[in-house]
């Protein structure tokens, strides 16, 4: 199989892409970032209750 | 296992493969910002379906799939918004400077960048050492269509390339 050939090279293609590491920090950051941004169904029924408590004071009642 | 173990396994795993994604940002996108927003998009897709992975085929297996899947969809909706220089007009700068290059690299690079998104997922996954069966799973392809496709490959290269330098067959 003649695509072979290339085998060296695409070693060295992988040697340069490998220059710009990911950091396991980072990727930690990354994910802990996405976690606070992820629809949270505790976090909506703790703000529909502090809402209908600000309702139900406001009224009065 | 809690989330901050699992947390920390997956980015001990990711940490050891890093050179798939490392790879397949570089081939797909030459610009370093553009590797940096694919990297991020690649892991969390990573991250999301890390708990639903079962180990039943390699874990090179799953980051080749997930990541190309995630890079093959971005360069669609990429392609969906108007580019300054059209591919054709890029893939007939490449084939030019791939007639210059005398460097083994840069020879690759410019033959590379003369494919399609999945025919050089197809050169890539080969290069790495993946049998057809194996590419034919991770890009949902069946074994047949990738012969085909490599065919077409190796046509499409012996054409515009050095003659003689890869002996293409």
């Amino acid at each position: 199989m003649t695509l072979d050939k290339l085998k060296p090279a695409w070693k060295l293609y992988k040697l340069e892409s490998s220059a710009n590491r990911i950091n396991s920090k980072w990727m930690l950051t990354i994910l802990e970032e996405h976690e606070a941004t992820v629809y949270s169904p505790m976090r909506v029924w703790i703000n529909i209750g502090m809402c209908l408590l600000l309702v139900i004071c406001c009224q009065g009642g | 296992m809690d989330q901050t173990a699992s947390k920390e396994n997956f980015v001990q795993i990711i940490d050891r493969y890093q050179g798939i994604i490392n790879s397949l940002c570089y081939v797909y996108y030459p610009n370093r910002d553009d590797q940096q927003d694919t990297r991020q998009d690649i892991i969390l897709r990573l991250w999301k379906s890390f708990s639903s992975f079962k180990h039943e085929s390699k874990i090179s297996t799953w980051i080749y799939r997930v990541s190309l899947n995630t890079i093959l969809a971005k360069r669609r909706k990429e392609k969906k918004i108007p580019q300054r220089e059209s591919l054709e007009q890029v893939a007939v700068a490449g084939e030019i400077a791939a007639h210059l290059a005398d460097d083994d690299l840069q020879q690759l690079k410019c033959m590379i960048n003369t494919l399609k998104d999945v025919d050089k997922a197809i050169i890539v996954l080969y290069l790495e050492g993946c049998e057809h069966k194996e590419i034919a799973s991770i890009l949902a392809l069946t074994p047949t269509n990738i012969s085909t496709r490599m065919n077409r490959i190796k046509s499409k290269w012996k054409e515009k390339f050095k003659p003689g330098h890869y002996d293409l067959r």
